[in-house]
């Protein structure tokens, strides 16, 4: 069957372009996980001067945008991170290195890729099972199951695929030993409308009672974005990404309505209504 | 090295290598899942005898060796099968050996997160997965689940017009019960008399023994994935995942 728009060429270079995307992202994911970050920001991320400057990287809080505000979040912040961490290992393991004790670990999984009409730009979407480790200030350590949104906007810059956007909208962290009070605790009793008033935590037809989690490791490491647009995760059914386009009517060129950075956050008002 | 041009029909080739080796990471992992362990060397791995599999601690090196652990991985299937059905007469009374194996037991060991680099030459390829896993150990307390969180990293040979396993390191960063933090001791189970035949299984070693990798533990130096592929020409010019 002959595809109307494109030859039997340029369907090759566009599978082979999809092919890119994924290795590039799941490159991401490892430099990630062993801190190469400023690597990343150098090997992995756009060039050309007019990308750069609208380049950004967001997490719940909203977009740092700009690789210079990137650096300062996602590079020098990791760095302060792990020298505070270093110092309180240090008192129980005094030759620790930079690093000791910490853990973590992505996987960028249930992927799916769209090129744009013209070749040009990529959406990328997938979601991020993993986990993080710290250390504690009475030397011992804390793991946690990790689990989010990973969403980009890529553009291939002199033939070779650069992240431009990236969003990462974290869900939740699970403390991986069971925590006290958590589970066994069975939705139940009558629906609100009979048992009369608001469902409440514990109460008829409303939650289970929720233990106490602890602190999110995450929400230490959030930062000032440049651009406060939060997700929020209580209410993520507003802010979840746009759908994707239907693969064979994409957008023909990169469309900042539906980008990743902060020209295309969602508007919750129109978004779940 | 700076990745060179390919006309649209190589890349199309290359394209197809891409989806054949996923489609044999695919099987392998999908073998655990159906017990299918002690056929993995057999359906995926090459015939030759500079075959390699690394572990945290420590290589199979030579095709015997490499045989021999997931023959012993079929072995061990094969004695918890029969503890459990001892153990569970009323469930599992009448049933063949055959109907029995792999009761009671679960592997998933799914591999994703994927880098593959294919030689210039269309030869080998590197590859790096994720691995984000459980499993059921049937030991002398009974079953136990684990966590199974690392890395499968491998290189490819193309035999006889299909892509082959040549070396491949299983490595793990949490291999730890489920139920428990990986950051803490483990917990431990006390021995159930019916289980007791599983402390005469003996797993073989690793014929190389080596650090490859270690688990978590407070203190553990901070430990970088393995080497992340690049692009190669012929694999003379690249490193390897075997030893």
């Amino acid at each position: 069957m002959m595809n109307q728009r494109y030859t039997n060429e340029e369907l090759v270079v566009r599978l082979w372009d999809k092919e890119e995307v994924k290795d590039l992202m799941c490159r991401r994911c490892y430099y990630k996980q062993n801190d190469w970050r400023q690597r990343e920001l150098d090997e992995l991320w756009v060039r050309g001067a007019e990308y750069r400057a609208s380049a950004s990287l967001a997490n719940n809080l909203g977009y740092f945008v700009g690789m210079d505000d990137i650096k300062t979040y996602y590079v020098d912040g990791i760095a302060g991170k792990r020298q505070v961490q270093l110092e309180m290992v240090r008192k129980t393991i005094p030759d620790a290195q930079y690093g000791n004790s910490v853990m973590n670990a992505h996987t960028y999984h249930t992927v799916m890729v769209e090129l744009s009409g013209d070749g040009k730009t990529a959406r990328y979407l997938a979601y991020d099972h993993g986990h993080q480790t710290d250390p504690q200030p009475d030397g011992t350590a804390k793991g946690y199951w990790t689990s989010g949104h990973i969403l980009a906007d890529l553009v291939k810059e002199d033939g070779v695929w650069k992240i431009w956007h990236i969003k990462s909208m974290h869900d939740l962290s699970i403390p991986a030993a069971p925590v006290p009070g958590a589970g066994g605790n069975p939705f139940g009793g009558p629906p609100p409308e009979e048992a009369g008033g608001e469902p409440k935590e514990g109460g008829p037809g409303g939650p289970p009672p929720q233990p106490d989690m602890g602190p999110d490791p995450y929400e230490d490491d959030y930062g000032t974005p440049t651009v406060a647009k939060p997700y929020i995760v209580k209410y993520a059914w507003n802010d979840l990404p746009k759908q994707m386009p239907n693969t064979y009517v994409p957008n023909e060129t990169y469309d900042p309505k539906i980008s990743y950075g902060p020209d295309g956050h969602p508007d919750p008002l129109r978004s779940w209504r | 090295m700076v990745k060179r041009s390919f006309t649209p029909e190589e890349l199309l080739t290359r394209w197809e290598a891409r989806r054949e080796i996923q489609n044999v990471m695919g099987k392998m992992t999908q073998s655990y899942l159906m017990m299918e362990e002690a056929l993995i060397y057999d359906r995926w791995w090459s015939r030759r005898e500079d075959v390699c599999l690394g572990v945290n601690t420590g290589w199979y090196k030579g095709a015997e060796a490499v045989k021999g652990y997931y023959d012993a991985l079929g072995e061990k299937i094969a004695l918890a099968s029969r503890v459990i059905a001892k153990a569970f007469p009323e469930k599992l009374a009448g049933k063949t050996e055959d109907e029995l194996y792999g009761v009671g037991q679960l592997g998933v060991k799914p591999a994703d997160t994927f880098i593959i680099e294919i030689a210039g030459d269309g030869q080998t390829a590197k590859t790096l997965w994720s691995l984000h896993g459980t499993y059921v150990d049937i030991t002398p307390s009974g079953p136990v689940s684990y966590w199974d969180w690392g890395y499968y990293c491998a290189d490819f040979i193309l035999e006889d017009d299909c892509w082959k396993i040549w070396h491949m390191q299983y490595l793990t960063d949490i291999n730890s019960p489920t139920g428990g933090d990986w950051a803490a001791e483990p917990l431990c189970f006390p021995e159930e008399p019916e289980f007791a035949a599983m402390k005469d299984f003996i797993f073989p070693k690793p014929n190389v023994p080596a650090v490859l990798r270690e688990n978590y533990y407070v203190g553990r130096p901070f430990t970088e994935t393995p080497a992340l592929p690049e692009p190669y020409e012929t694999f003379a010019e690249t490193f390897s995942y075997g030893i």
